[in-house]
């Protein structure tokens, strides 16, 4: 593998990271305030199958608590099936 | 120009030659195989092309219709993107077993009949198994005979299940089977087993990251493709395959997360792909059909991306795990922007090729009434968006610095991807002109309409909002070098050690356990040697006074017997 | 002269082998003549049986009057669909094992027996192949003498110290098995006077005394089991197959218990007829239960062999069971897939023991052990072991596919469910056996044998691999085996409603 010290990324400066996240946090907002137009039909007009879709921000809520239950639920889980690396190993495995 | 080439017949062709060629030639015939086998493909009658008799039954080896055309189509491609990946490498196994892999798979898809379609199916096991074994780590060399058994095990069922429905019906063409019989059941199970039903699934997680970088790219192809494709055809409308769709979306995002292979995470991510699938055909209208099978045809052309960009990383780099890579995107710049186009469509971000298919199964689940279903569903949507759509390309190619600055991998893998890259957008942008042709079942269906578009990206956006900030605030799980241990931990670890080491392992509450299923399988085998083995009763050498009296007393029982 | 033997063709079938015998020693000072000449005869027997078989097909039963001494005074040879089967089975054998024998013999036998053995294997063919063309009990009797007699010879001259011993104790046991038929043949001359085997069907029936005929037939099914290697009979077939030079066990293995079957077929369904064997006496359930036995015991003590040869004379056990269980159903399905079986287990173990006749040509050994990694050095061998193997399995479109189809047809047919379900766990059960054998020879590190072993030479690949293609090609085109042996299941089976 090439060691020599690579020129600087954009990515490598924290401050570049952190005000990517801050963009991303704000096309969200933008992305769900959307939902408000649309509950005036102003932007566009929603087709909604049931009651709970039709709630505004209700997609948006629904994929963040999704994702932090998940996370949360695979943490627990890890307690439960996580072993060692070796734990099926047999003598003469390779890496 | 209408032809009557059985489909799979170029790729046999294109495996004996493979065998005896060498160097550029082969690579040249290699390539050429799906090229001239789909040129075949498009100038095919339809209808049952091959008729062949055998014990009493007409077999129709090679039936066209719309079905098998669709993934016909789609295994010529997938072929072709796997071969273009793999034609650098040197090992004229692989090659020749990928030929026939496909081969087979084609066979099963093609197949009119019940045996064709069994005599296909035992070909995919055992040109699969060398894919893993191709690798050849001794860790591969056992999890191919753990993966050969199990596949075995579906076949028999396969056959048990054919065996008697066909003894039940007196039909033998590979139609709507449903689950009325017994039959149906076994057949259901051996088609569950190829595509991951829960419990039944470890063989794939423990297999396909034991394969070689280019031979899991074919392995996430064929095998669980067939397996759709079959149950769409055989047990379209099955209710219960709603719910084991549902729970096989669901379970393995779990694992998915924890795990710390990337290819691991893959199978994972496969089994829950496979679950929209099957919760597709299992709903049965024929917009939920339609995004069954149209997931699937997207499922091999993002799955294979995937699959090929993290065989590009460990081609590389001799590694796949999350806690050993990552900033490779310094020196692999092309391989990262192709993995994220891939992540992107497993996402079904819009104008990928997932939002064009997964949405069919969806709004289905929405149309027949299954809010429960259809909640679960959009969990493990979101949930393939964490580990598929961000795990695999930010472990890999971002997060914390490796210090590892591999090169870009050779040409013909980028060009693999790039290919499959490209139909992901194609199709994710024009499905209407693309792919929904191409579709069997009459369904008008348009994903992009303005409310479609809002709350997916709401979803998916919000979804990645939670991924960064649990990562940004230390609440997301840190890679650990370490394995989860799965159903196949029962065969690997109870079943074997059972005796000594299970102790340390279990708690005391599972010691009765292990004395109650444990000690009389031993006792079992120690018995059956006792008396079978070399020296046991039954197999030693008798003196020939035994014989004689083995011979007195059956004399004696048949004179008793007919005395009476 | 041709037209003129096309009439004697019945007498020819006997008569070829059994002049060719001593000639063979007569010509023991050039042992290649010796073997061309039991080419020669073995080819022309098949022709023969090729020829016999047509006839039957397209005009009936032959009924051949030998010396010209009119039945039932007279010896007859009686051929129907049934036994110009078995006789092509037999023939056809032979043809495939003789190329097979000329550098598998000079191997494996000193050069002063070669033609003993060439002449013993002559008088066995000439034995099995009396047996089943005659229509006369008695002469069942002179034939089995024949072959068994030759046999004992035949084994014994393997280069193992044990097969003296084995063929010892076959002699024994044979000598008692023969002994039995006789004694059962002695008995129904008794009730009947007669022993042509028409004369005796046709007068069994006003047969009075009962307690006689049952008794004579328990000797002749205990005397003909003892042959065929019938689960507890079978003591005396693992050693005799095991230690035996590498032809005679392709020979005998592939051939003299498929004969016996016949035997035991003829006698139960011809002579005794089914009415008495399967209604007023049980010999249906006792075959079945003795058939499951075999099949359970033979597969269980063939995964835990050590030598191949044993492994696959107790699998040969086994799938004399399956045969066992067709005769048992006692229906022309059941018949069916036993004769079926004949014919492909013929084909099966044929291809099976010569792959390893291949294999002990370059290793001088059938121990698993001698052969770790033999199957990557030997591939052509090994992968006809292969091949064969999944036919034994009956994994499909192979020959044993096909007679396993029909026997779990027959099961089901009658609703013996059981039955079907361990016909195919005796399948799993041979998968075991064989991979077992494909994990050491071909996963193993070679051993110190195999590390110096070479692809077997083509004079045994040749006809190793006919009877390899021969196991495919019937896997896949079942008219002519799956006809005939319907044909003669509804012959055998005609008494039975």
């Amino acid at each position: 593998m090439n060691q020599t010290p690579d020129k600087k990324r954009y990515l490598d400066d924290p401050e570049n990271v952190t005000r990517l996240w801050r963009r991303f946090v704000l096309a969200c907002a933008l992305v769900a305030a959307i939902d408000l137009l649309g509950l005036l039909e102003v932007v566009y007009h929603r087709h909604i199958a049931f009651f709970a879709e039709g709630l505004p921000g209700f997609y948006a809520a629904w994929g963040f608590i999704a994702i932090a239950a998940l996370i949360f639920l695979a943490k627990q889980l890890r307690r439960l099936v996580m072993r060692p690396e070796d734990y099926y190993r047999e003598p003469g495995d390779a890496d | 120009m209408p032809t009557e080439l059985p489909p799979f017949l170029p790729f046999l062709i294109g495996a004996l030659l493979t065998a005896v060629t060498r160097g550029r030639l082969r690579s040249a015939v290699m390539l050429a195989t799906p090229v001239v086998g789909g040129i075949c493909l498009l100038g095919i009658d339809s209808g049952a092309l091959h008729q062949v008799q055998l014990l009493g039954y007409t077999l129709t080896p090679v039936r066209v219709d719309e079905l098998s055309m669709l993934f016909g189509y789609l295994f010529h491609l997938g072929a072709f993107i796997a071969i273009l990946y793999a034609v650098h490498i040197k090992d004229t196994l692989q090659h020749v077993v990928a030929m026939i892999y496909a081969a087979s798979a084609l066979g099963a898809v093609f197949a009119g009949d019940l045996i064709s379609f069994f005599l296909s199916w035992e070909l995919l096991t055992v040109s699969s198994v060398f894919l893993v074994w191709a690798r050849r780590t001794p860790q591969a060399i056992r999890a191919g005979f753990r993966y050969l058994i199990l596949q075995i095990g579906s076949g028999v069922t396969l056959l048990a299940g054919i065996l008697i429905h066909v003894h039940a019906t007196g039909d033998i063409s590979m139609g709507h089977i449903g689950l009325d019989t017994p039959g149906g059941w076994l057949i259901m199970l051996a088609l569950g087993l190829k595509c991951g039903f829960p419990m039944l699934h470890m063989w794939l997680t423990d297999a396909y990251p034991e394969s070689t970088p280019t031979g899991a790219v074919f392995l996430c192809m064929f095998t669980t493709k067939c397996a759709i494709y079959a149950l769409t055809r055989s047990f379209a409308g099955a209710d219960p395959l709603i719910y084991i769709g549902t729970a096989m979306t669901f379970f393995p995002i779990f694992f998915a997360v924890i795990e710390n292979d990337l290819r691991r995470v893959l199978a994972y991510s496969m089994i829950n792909q496979l679950g929209f699938m099957v919760c597709g055909i299992g709903l049965g209208t024929a917009l939920a059909l339609n995004g069954a099978v149209s997931h699937a045809f997207n499922d091999v052309l993002f799955k294979g991306l995937l699959f090929m960009a993290m065989g590009a990383v460990l081609t590389m780099t001799g590694r796949t795990r999350a806690s050993d890579l990552g900033g490779l995107y310094k020196s692999m710049p092309q391989t990262a922007t192709l993995c994220i186009i891939g992540a992107a469509s497993i996402s079904a971000i819009p104008l990928f090729c997932g939002f064009v298919s997964k949405s069919m199964i969806m709004q289905s689940a929405l149309n027949e009434g299954h809010m429960v279903v259809w909640f679960f569903l959009l969990f493990a949507s979101v949930g393939v968006l964490e580990h598929a759509g961000i795990k695999i390309p930010f472990f890999a190619f971002f997060a914390h610095d490796s210090g590892l600055r591999p090169p870009e991998p050779p040409t013909n893998m980028r060009l693999a991807m790039l290919i499959a890259a490209v139909l992901c957008v194609v199709i994710g942008t024009a499905p209407a002109t693309t792919l929904y042709p191409l579709l069997p079942f009459a369904a008008e269906y348009h994903p992009y309409d303005a409310t479609h578009v809002i709350t997916q990206l709401q979803l998916l956006m919000f979804g990645g909002l939670a991924v960064f900030w649990m990562m940004r605030t230390g609440r997301y799980p840190t890679e650990e070098r370490a394995i989860n241990i799965d159903v196949d931990w029962l065969y690997r670890r109870i079943l074997p050690s059972g005796i000594s080491s299970a102790e340390n392992v279990l708690e005391p509450a599972w010691s009765s356990l292990k004395r109650g299923a444990a000690r009389p399988l031993n006792g079992l085998i120690a018995l059956l040697f006792r008396y079978h083995g070399p020296q046991g009763t039954l197999a030693r050498t008798w003196p020939i006074g035994s014989m004689v009296i083995w011979v007195t007393v059956l004399l004696a029982v048949f004179v008793v017997v007919y005395y009476l | 002269m041709l037209s003129v033997l096309a009439n004697d063709l019945p007498a020819l079938q006997v008569v070829v082998p059994l002049v060719s015998a001593p000639l063979c020693l007569i010509l023991a000072r050039w042992p290649r003549i010796v073997w061309l000449l039991c080419l020669a005869a073995s080819w022309t027997s098949l022709a023969i049986a090729i020829e016999l078989l047509d006839q039957v097909l397209s005009g009936g039963t032959i009924s051949y009057a030998m010396g010209g001494w009119a039945a039932p005074w007279g010896i007859e040879y009686r051929i129907d669909a049934v036994n110009a089967y078995v006789i092509l089975i037999v023939t056809g054998i032979a043809s495939v094992v003789m190329p097979y024998a000329n550098q598998s013999v000079a191997k494996e036998i000193p050069a002063d027996r070669v033609p003993l053995f060439y002449a013993l294997l002559m008088l066995c063919l000439t034995g099995l192949l009396g047996m089943t063309i005659t229509g006369d009990a008695f002469n069942v009797f002179v034939f089995l003498e024949i072959s068994s007699l030759s046999m004992y010879g035949l084994i014994s001259m393997g280069r193992d110290r044990r097969a003296l011993t084995s063929a010892f104790q076959y002699l024994v046991m044979g000598t008692i098995g023969g002994t039995f038929i006789l004694v059962g043949i002695g008995f129904l001359y008794v009730v009947t006077g007669t022993l042509n085997m028409a004369d005796l069907a046709m007068r069994l029936p006003e047969v009075t005394q009962l307690r006689t005929l049952h008794t004579g037939f328990a000797f002749l099914v205990v005397g003909i089991g003892l042959k065929l290697a019938m689960f507890p009979l079978h003591l005396w077939l693992p050693n005799a197959y095991a230690y035996a030079p590498s032809t005679a066990t392709a020979f005998i293995a592939a051939t003299a218990t498929k004969v016996a079957v016949y035997a035991l077929l003829r006698f139960v369904f011809t002579v005794i007829g089914p009415v008495i064997a399967y209604q007023d006496l049980p010999f249906g359930e006792i075959a079945k239960v003795l058939a499951v036995l075999g099949l359970v015991t033979g597969s269980f003590v063939a995964i835990f062999q050590e030598n191949v040869k044993r492994m696959l004379a107790y699998s040969s056990v086994a799938q004399i069971g399956y045969i066992l269980l067709g005769i048992g159903l006692a229906t022309v399905m059941g018949l069916t897939a036993s004769m079926l079986h004949l014919f492909n287990h013929a084909l099966i173990k044929g291809a099976l023991f010569m792959a390893v006749g291949c294999l002990f040509y370059r290793t001088r050994s059938v121990r698993l052990d001698d052969l770790r990694g033999i199957g990557r050095k030997m591939p052509w061998s090994f992968g006809a072991f292969v091949i064969a193997g999944l036919s034994l399995i009956g994994v499909p479109l192979t020959a044993g596919f096909v007679s396993k189809w029909y026997l779990v047809q027959a099961s089901l047919e009658v609703g013996q469910w059981p039955l079907a379900v361990l016909v195919l766990g005796g399948s799993l059960l041979a998968i075991i056996y064989i991979w077992r054998v494909v994990e050491i020879a071909w996963f193993g590190s070679p051993s110190t044998r195999a590390a110096e072993a070479t692809e077997a030479p083509l004079g045994l690949l040749i006809p190793t691999w006919i009877l390899v293609l021969a196991n495919l090609y019937f896997g896949t085109h079942t008219g002519l085996t799956v006809g005939v042996a319907n044909l003669a299941a509804r012959t055998l089976a005609e008494g039975l409603r």
